[in-house]
């Protein structure tokens, strides 16, 4: 009821956004030269696609306790308009997602955009989480994009300043994140709305930490990262750390910080928003942020490192279906066998890559160009048309009016006003504007129950399409058929024998159980390369873990040490990021030039001489490292 | 996955120690068999040699340039200075010239030859190797231009066929070197005869393991368009799912009361295709 007293206050808000968004497609142009076509991904967007019924609950909750923006009152918790914001996000996410799918899709190379839909999911252990519905993520890719919208939990603030989705304005919430080795000192955190910032930061870390568990344990692969608007939600008591930050926007190639996106209400252009319905081809969001937020994931893409962004996830991909092949691959074989079965491999993952590439497609053509996009068109212009007229109501100072639509737009999301309320409101308006505010409401909201039951059959009906995991049985065509998406993993069974019945036997091999050490470090750590007596020679990749920290460390080694040129990833215990070292090393630590990397902070060369810093050098001095 | 093979690999390959030894393969195999089997697939490569001198003379049939390509593939990773080790004295001699390669095919593949008479078997690689490194700017320019007038033609010539061909002559031609060297002194002249063989063997195994690459893309291929067929069926098939009619909620018990308290207060009339007039007895009912 805030929104209606201030109403009856005479200070209705006009809920406007932004029409001029950090992220502009005019400004900073990404570079023009082509980006790498291998067989990975160069980007991966995750989106809530749906909330399976056993998280519903605790999602909904989480939603309203982790409001962003004030803390949400009690009674509002307990209402089921609340849910039905939370259910629009979702719906209006994969929506939404579709358009910087769009945009991505068109300017990056074929089939280097991948769609990953999520369902949102809860456990007893883990509590709120999420699953992807498509095998996308398994794709090594250098840039993983989370994306959603946002509402407020309580529509009756949907005139005022919170952030809110809802007609022509839309909030989008985006983390940016790649493998740890794409961003060493950020855990691979590139960028982050501001809401976001702490629990990106925290899943992140966890994630790198996980993945680091793995290879020290190895084999078992580290658990997948759940969204992190989910992880968002689930974090609710995290204590803030000094994340190393950076504007938006900025072109700061290099520099060691998570790139801070505000919140943003974004004002789509109201022309283009009011015939969304009539005109399909008209994107409105991307107009106003799209093109330039993708604008600025391909220059991340521009200045990310990508070989050293895929490497482990190159590994990751070859162990599922060659472990023999993984290893040999971390020790950087020069070997025939090993080409030749690499390039098998490649074959195999660019395969893979093509068919979800061609699901990701699909699923964009129904979620943005079929039914369930038109009716999502109707329903933002439905929305759109209500917003206008609440605004005009606002801006003729019709408070009463403006309380009693105020009041059935809380009765779209189910809100708990009485039908005698509702009367009582409306006994006190002239008859004539109430006609008139009433069937444009009513018109919104036929269409939005309509976009509801959508939405909620999007929900129901969409689960088995993509989610092989889930074997779903429904009604269709007057038969009960079995359903099932998983497409995928028959192509993957088919693709794998043909790998295997075609692999010759590797004349090489590289051991699982070689030493890595580093002088300061008491503990041993291992090695997945080359091997002599036990100990790393020769190109690999190390890991150890102990009470000093944590060592990582890609490149050429002698006698168990980092020894030639690589790069180095230094954790302390209680440090806010790692340290980078990239470029030559001696008996394990830095000798000669090298760049080092420090949260915060753009890469600095200097000289070094055992480990010891000696002054400053020029970038023309050092060689960088091949990964 | 229309792309050839080796074009999409190329351009996408994991970086190894040694890019530049890679890259050249693939330009080697890429120049050697995609210009004339895979016509109008590379209209780069078919144009590169229009500023090479003429050859003397053009490629006359179909088999011609089947024998010519099979010389290149035979004669990869020989140098001419190997060849000149290999026969001394038929090095004497200039290398043959023009569109006819001294290649023998059936007498390169008989193991008899290779026992009976291994000394002429090497002369006559040697000769082949000689031929190869000396006209390799003019056949390459023969073989594509051939490929650009005579598209139909070549695509009677199958690739994989005549790198099995290939591959059988270079192996033979790699086991009668082994025996010739065995048991040779280790001097420097014997050691470079060696690397040369070496690099021989190494390009042998290079090009079957292309070959069977080849075969194994062009399958994978095959199944990866298959079960995109399929993908888009069951697509079709949300599509149609779609098109069922809802189910009512919740949600829509809230809309029911919300069109209930309106016709209290005088509603307009409905038109026939409102749904409301069947939600107010159920509007009625909620609060």
């Amino acid at each position: 009821m805030l929104a209606a007293v201030g109403l009856l206050n005479g200070c209705a808000g006009m809920a406007r956004g932004t029409s001029t968004p950090v992220y502009r497609a005019q400004e900073a142009p990404a570079p023009e030269r082509a980006l790498p076509d291998g067989p990975e991904a160069l980007v991966v967007i995750r989106y809530p696609a749906l909330i399976h019924a056993d998280a519903e609950h605790s999602f909904y909750q989480a939603y309203g306790n982790q409001a962003i923006g004030d803390p949400v009152p009690l009674e509002v918790m307990l209402r089921t308009d609340m849910t039905r914001v939370a259910q629009a996000v979702i719906a209006k996410s994969n929506f939404f997602a579709m358009s910087l799918y769009r945009e991505l899709r068109d300017t990056l190379p074929d089939h280097s955009v991948l769609l990953s839909p999520h369902m949102i999911t809860w456990d007893r252990e883990t509590g709120l989480g999420s699953r992807p519905m498509l095998a996308s993520e398994q794709i090594p890719s250098v840039l993983t994009i989370d994306f959603n919208v946002y509402s407020y939990p309580d529509i009756r603030e949907v005139m005022d300043a919170p952030p809110l989705t809802f007609g022509d304005l839309v909030t989008p919430l985006i983390v940016v994140h790649g493998d740890r080795w794409l961003r060493p000192a950020t855990n691979g955190l590139v960028l982050s709305s501001e809401p976001l910032v702490q629990s990106a930061w925290a899943l992140s870390r966890a994630a790198a930490e996980a993945e680091r568990t793995a290879m020290v344990r190895y084999p078992p692969p580290a658990p997948p990262r759940s969204l992190d608007f989910t992880g968002f939600l689930q974090l609710r008591e995290l204590n803030p750390v000094g994340v190393p930050r950076r504007a938006p926007g900025e072109i700061r190639p290099g520099e060691a910080a998570v790139e801070v996106y505000p919140l943003e209400k974004v004002q789509m252009d109201p022309l283009l928003v009011a015939r969304l319905d009539e005109t399909p081809g008209v994107d409105p969001f991307a107009d106003r942020f799209v093109d330039g937020a993708a604008n600025r994931i391909v220059r991340l893409l521009h200045e990310a490192d990508i070989e050293r962004a895929l490497f482990l996830q190159r590994h990751a991909a070859l162990l599922r279906f060659d472990p023999e092949l993984a290893n040999v691959y971390l020790a950087g074989s020069e070997d025939e066998s090993v080409r030749a079965r690499l390039q098998l491999a490649q074959a195999l993952i660019r395969a893979e890559k093509v068919f979800l590439s061609d699901q990701s497609e699909k699923v964009f053509q129904g979620t943005y160009e079929g039914d369930y996009g038109q009716k999502m068109r109707q329903m933002i212009a439905a929305e759109y048309g209500m917003l206008e007229e609440r605004r005009r109501l606002a801006r003729i100072q019709n408070v009463t009016t403006a309380l009693t639509i105020a009041m059935l737009a809380g009765s779209v999301y189910g809100t708990s006003v009485s039908g005698s309320a509702v009367a009582s409101a409306l006994q006190s308006v002239a008859p004539a504007l109430v006609l008139g505010s009433v069937w444009t409401a009513r018109s919104s909201l036929k269409t939005r129950a309509r976009s509801a039951n959508i939405t909620e059959k999007y929900m129901a009906l969409m689960a088995p399409e993509l989610d092989q995991q889930i074997d779903v049985q429904m009604e269709w065509m007057e038969s009960r058929e079995r359903i099932t998406a998983r497409g995928f993993a028959e192509f993957r069974d088919k693709t794998t024998a043909l790998y295997q019945s075609r692999v010759r036997s590797l004349q090489t091999t590289a051991d699982e159980h070689c030493r890595f050490s580093h002088p300061e470090f008491q503990a041993d750590g291992r090695w997945f390369g080359g091997c002599e007596d036990g100990r790393a020679t020769g190109r690999g990749y190390g890991i150890l873990s102990g009470s000093d920290g944590v060592v990582e460390y890609a490149g050429e080694a002698r006698d168990g040490r980092a020894h030639g040129n690589g790069g180095m990833i230094l954790v302390r215990p209680g440090s806010v990021g790692a340290v980078f070292f990239e470029g030559r090393f001696r008996e394990g630590v830095p000798d000669g030039v090298v760049a080092r990397h420090e949260p915060g902070q753009r890469p600095q060369w200097f000289s070094y001489a055992a480990g010891r810093e000696t002054g400053r050098a020029s970038e023309r001095e050092w060689t960088r490292p091949l990964f | 996955m229309d792309t050839p093979a080796v074009l999409s690999h190329a351009t996408g390959a994991w970086r190894t120690r040694e890019p530049v030894r890679r890259s050249r393969a693939f330009a080697w195999l890429a120049a050697l068999l995609l210009p004339g089997l895979l016509p109008g697939l590379l209209p780069g490569l078919l144009n590169a040699d229009e500023n090479a001198p003429d050859p003397p003379s053009g490629i006359a049939d179909v088999e011609s340039y089947r024998l010519l390509n099979l010389a290149l593939m035979v004669a990869e990773g020989a140098s001419i200075a190997w060849a000149v080790e290999l026969d001394p004295a038929g090095a004497t001699s200039p290398p043959d010239r023009g569109l006819t390669p001294p290649i023998d095919v059936e007498a390169l593949q008989t193991p008899l030859n290779r026992i009976a008479d291994p000394r002429q078997t090497v002369a006559r690689a040697a000769r082949l190797f000689r031929y190869a490194r000396a006209n390799e700017d003019g056949i390459r320019a023969a073989i594509a231009r051939f490929a650009q007038k005579s598209p139909a033609a070549v695509t009677a010539v199958d690739p994989a066929r005549l790198a099995e061909e290939a591959l059988i002559i270079r192996s033979a031609l790699a086991i009668t070197l082994e025996d010739q060297g065995r048991g040779r002194d280790d001097s420097p002249a014997r050691s470079s005869w060696r690397r040369g063989l070496a690099v021989y063997q190494d390009k042998t195994i290079y090009l079957r393991n292309m070959m069977e690459f080849w075969e194994f893309d062009r399958e994978l291929a095959a199944i990866t368009e298959k079960a995109l067929r399929e993908t888009g069926t069951r697509i079709e098939a949300y599509q149609r799912l779609l098109e069922v009619d809802p189910r009512l909620d919740a949600f829509t018990q809230h809309l029911r009361a919300v069109e209930y308290v309106y016709r209290e207060y005088g509603v307009p009339e409905k038109t026939p295709d409102d749904p409301s007039d069947e939600l107010i007895e159920a509007a009625s009912q909620v609060d």
